[in-house]
């Protein structure tokens, strides 16, 4: 009777076109500010490392040397040793793998529950609403470390429990956000058009409110890969997250917060990396999120 | 039967309304800084759990026990050397057949808190209260005794089915040190935890949980012109390198260095002391002999070959680890040298492992206590156990989940564990708790539910026997068999090691990691 449009009829050949020219803008938006140049050069930079972390790293981040230990930066090890004796240059340079993986993973899972219950919440609205509003909110009133803390207690400290544990505490942001736009979505007149002509509640969320809320969680799940990298190696630095001897920023913190005023370097360096990686984040999700905004594009304008 | 407990109840909420009004007290009081007059502040690791002497949970209670009780059997500060002039007891002695032990009294002790003089009534109350505990732990302590004769208020007679020799030992500590009956009684057995009346140098002021622990100086001590020091103050401090730098700040006098890279840098400063001993102690990684494929002893023999255990004292302890031959300490009686020991050498436990049937290596976790001192051979381990092919998944847990599970023994699946084992002059007792069949957790601390049948008898027989001759072969025997079927990898006896400001004296490093304060002052 009615020809039903599946998912895969949308991706076709110009939306694909439709999506590369959208990029496309995006990314021309964001390089035309500074913060957007400097976030947008810093995580492709992040991720060329991490991705090539055999190539680069000098050392296997694990192997240890008992004799050259506490080694203060020379040319042999460029950023020093820590208290096994392992390169920190190497150990930092797998530690962005492994925090970048934690970043997607956690955000991915944070993102796929948050969405979904965001979405169903706001599109149904009434007794659904309720509830999982109602959830949404219990699971705000916990502070993002904490919650997340609390569930990885419960599950065990791992790395693929504190991406769960991470997921879940970022989640409820996400549910919120979605929610919101998934409401002001369901009242438009393509959604009225769309319910009316029959389509089911199902392919009216995938088609049609889904697309709507893109691009406000693009810019937070940018947002939140900064702030789910800090939970991430502040859980590995209380011991709840990445065990020994996997590098992960934190826990190279973590390691070297015993060396601190003998050995600094330890400590300095993952620092920094840190704060070079979530800065990266963060500025890149604020020029995404001017870059998406019409309203905030005009005022960029005028300035 | 209930009526007593009732008593205890109504005097316990009694004790509380005294209690608030002392810790009001407390509070108008100066605070003293560790840089005070006669007032000195100790760095602990961390907060107390019990005072109560029949409880003596961990390191930290026995060091804060030993300033407010004394123990019927004292040591001079820094040794092993039984002192009587530290000693609740003026004479101790035992029949030839070791199955006596005649215990008279110092007369005119004082209790604190004007609970009276100490008299047997006091020791005989104590033991019971011992005796009640679980029995199997009564028996690992070895005072299950048949009865104790009391002959007046100073001389009383523990007679044992047995020879009980080690027995002594035990009486210097917590075990051998006498609270007041009347104040458990008055004070409750909960209460009194946190509320302890002792006979010892200093009296218990207040507990500021996981802030402090204040004792004062008890003038009435029984040994002339002692303590030294007008206030005691024990503050946790579960980060080495907050204690460091606290120590730097002079906000505590006295704490242990357990990182050789600090103790460099201490060691050069001048206004720095340090005192240091070789401790009664082994630091080992043990397995848990009843789990595949630690079951098979090549296995753990394999294990121990990979171990560099020479590496993590020469490069991560220098000058704080001794290296093991046996498992006993060398200042332990009957320490011997003549037991088989394991070189590294990766090559002979890869041969071990194919022999065994692991050729290709395995993986299994292993559950380590977030504190350096054991993380870090833990994490050399690892490695070393990597280039034979064995995978160790550390799981490092805070200390307090981690002596859960291993120590009370609630998880038997631990195929892996690290700790150290604190050992007393006669190895009698820590030797049977270790490696006897049926000292499993619980009660026990049989943490590798190691199973010789051997061990078993020559346990049985050298704690039960006066001869020396034979207590040394025995303990050999048993020495010798613990290697060559080795439930663990030691690692070293460590040494214990205490900075101290320079305008502090009087203070030791003790073999058994005591710290005694009474002879501490300061020297303007």
């Amino acid at each position: 009777m009615k020809t039903r449009n599946t998912f895969y009829d949308v991706v076709d050949k110009r939306f694909l076109l439709g999506l590369y020219r959208r990029i496309n803008s995006v990314v021309k938006d964001v390089m035309r500010t500074r913060k957007g140049r400097f976030g947008l050069v810093t995580i492709v930079l992040v991720t060329a490392i991490a991705i090539l972390a055999p190539v680069l790293a000098p050392y296997d981040p694990a192997s240890q040397n008992l004799t050259a230990r506490l080694t203060s930066p020379n040319t042999t090890y460029l950023l020093g040793t820590d208290s096994y004796g392992r390169d920190i240059l190497s150990r930092i340079i797998y530690g962005f793998r492994i925090s970048l993986l934690i970043g997607v993973v956690s955000v991915g899972v944070g993102v796929a529950i948050g969405t979904i219950m965001g979405t169903v919440s706001g599109y149904y609205g009434g007794w659904v609403d309720e509830i999982i509003g109602r959830l949404i909110d219990i699971m705000l009133a916990f502070p993002f470390l904490l919650l997340a803390l609390i569930i990885v207690a419960v599950l065990g400290p791992s790395i693929t429990n504190m991406m769960i544990a991470v997921g879940i505490s970022a989640a409820p942001q996400f549910a919120r956000l979605a929610r919101g736009d998934a409401l002001t979505a369901s009242e438009k007149e393509f959604v009225t058009a769309a319910d009316s002509i029959g389509r089911s509640h199902f392919s009216i969320i995938v088609e049609h409110i889904i697309p709507n809320i893109f691009t406000s969680v693009v810019v937070m799940a940018t947002l939140y890969m900064g702030r789910a990298i800090i939970i991430s190696a502040a859980l590995s630095f209380l011991g709840l997250g990445v065990q020994p001897p996997t590098p992960s920023l934190g826990l190279i913190l973590a390691d070297g917060r015993d060396f601190i005023a003998l050995a600094p370097w330890i400590t300095i360096a993952p620092g920094l990396a840190i704060v070079l990686v979530v800065l990266g984040f963060n500025l890149l999700g604020d020029a995404l999120n001017d870059a998406l905004d019409p309203e905030l594009q005009t005022g960029d304008k005028l300035q | 039967m209930l009526s007593p407990l009732k008593r205890r109840e109504l005097i316990k909420s009694g004790a509380v309304a005294v209690g608030s009004g002392a810790l009001l007290a407390g509070c108008l009081g100066d605070e003293g800084g560790a840089v005070g007059e006669g007032s000195l502040t100790v760095r602990q690791t961390y907060d107390f759990v019990n005072l109560d002497p029949v409880h003596q949970e961990n390191v930290t209670d026995r060091q804060i026990c030993a300033n407010i009780f004394a123990p019927l059997v004292g040591y001079e500060i820094g040794t092993t050397e039984p002192s009587s002039e530290r000693s609740l007891a003026d004479d101790w002695e035992f029949n030839e057949d070791g199955t006596e032990l005649t215990l008279t009294l110092k007369e005119g002790i004082q209790f604190h808190d004007g609970y009276g003089e100490l008299t047997t009534t006091d020791v005989e109350y104590h033991f019971d209260r011992i005796l009640e505990g679980s029995p199997r732990a009564v028996e690992l302590n070895q005072l299950n005794y048949e009865t104790l004769e009391v002959e007046d208020d100073y001389t009383c007679t523990m007679v044992f089915e047995e020879p009980a020799l080690a027995v002594e030992h035990q009486l210097g500590t917590p075990l051998g040190m006498i609270p007041p009956a009347d104040a458990v009684d008055d004070i409750g057995e909960n209460e009194f935890a946190s509320n302890p009346v002792g006979a010892g140098a200093f009296e218990f002021v207040e507990h500021v949980p996981d802030e402090r622990t204040e004792l004062e100086a008890y003038d009435d001590y029984h040994v002339e012109g002692l303590p030294e020091a007008d206030e005691l103050t024990f503050r946790p401090i579960p980060e080495d390198a907050t204690a460091a730098s606290s120590f730097d700040a002079g906000e505590i006098a006295v704490f242990q260095v357990n990182s050789s890279d600090r103790l460099a840098a201490l060691e050069d400063r001048d206004d720095v002391k340090i005192t240091r001993t070789a401790g009664l102690i082994t630091r080992f990684a043990g397995f848990n002999c009843q789990i595949e494929p630690f079951d098979d002893v090549r296995v753990r023999q394999a294990l121990n070959y990979a171990a560099n255990t020479q590496a993590i004292r020469e490069e991560l302890y220098p000058g704080m680890a001794e290296a093991p031959a046996s498992f006993t300490a060398p200042d332990v009686d009957y320490n011997t040298d003549d037991v088989p020991t394991y070189e590294y050498n990766p090559d002979r436990a890869i041969e071990l492992l194919e022999e065994a049937g692991y050729g290709d290596g395995f993986e299994f976790t292993w559950m380590v206590p977030r504190v350096g001192r054991f993380s870090e051979p833990a994490e050399v381990l690892q490695s070393n156990f990597l280039e034979i092919g064995v995978e160790a998944n550390l799981e490092i847990r805070d200390s307090g989940t981690y002596t859960e599970t291993i120590i009370t023994g609630t998880d038997h699946d631990v195929p892996m564990f690290i700790h150290s084992l604190s050992q007393t002059p006669a190895p009698d007792i820590f030797l049977a708790n270790a490696f006897h069949s049926e000292n499993v957790p619980p009660d026990g601390g049989n943490y590798w539910y190691y199973d010789n049948e051997d061990v078993d008898t020559w346990l049985e027989e050298a704690t039960t026997t006066v001869d020396e001759e034979e207590r040394a072969e025995l303990f050999g025997n048993i020495q010798h068999a613990v290697n060559e079927d080795p439930p663990g990898i030691w690692i070293d006896h460590e040494q214990f090691v205490f900075a101290m400001q320079d305008h502090v004296s009087g203070f030791e490093a003790d073999p058994q990691r005591r710290m005694e304060f009474e002879r501490s002052a300061f020297e303007e």
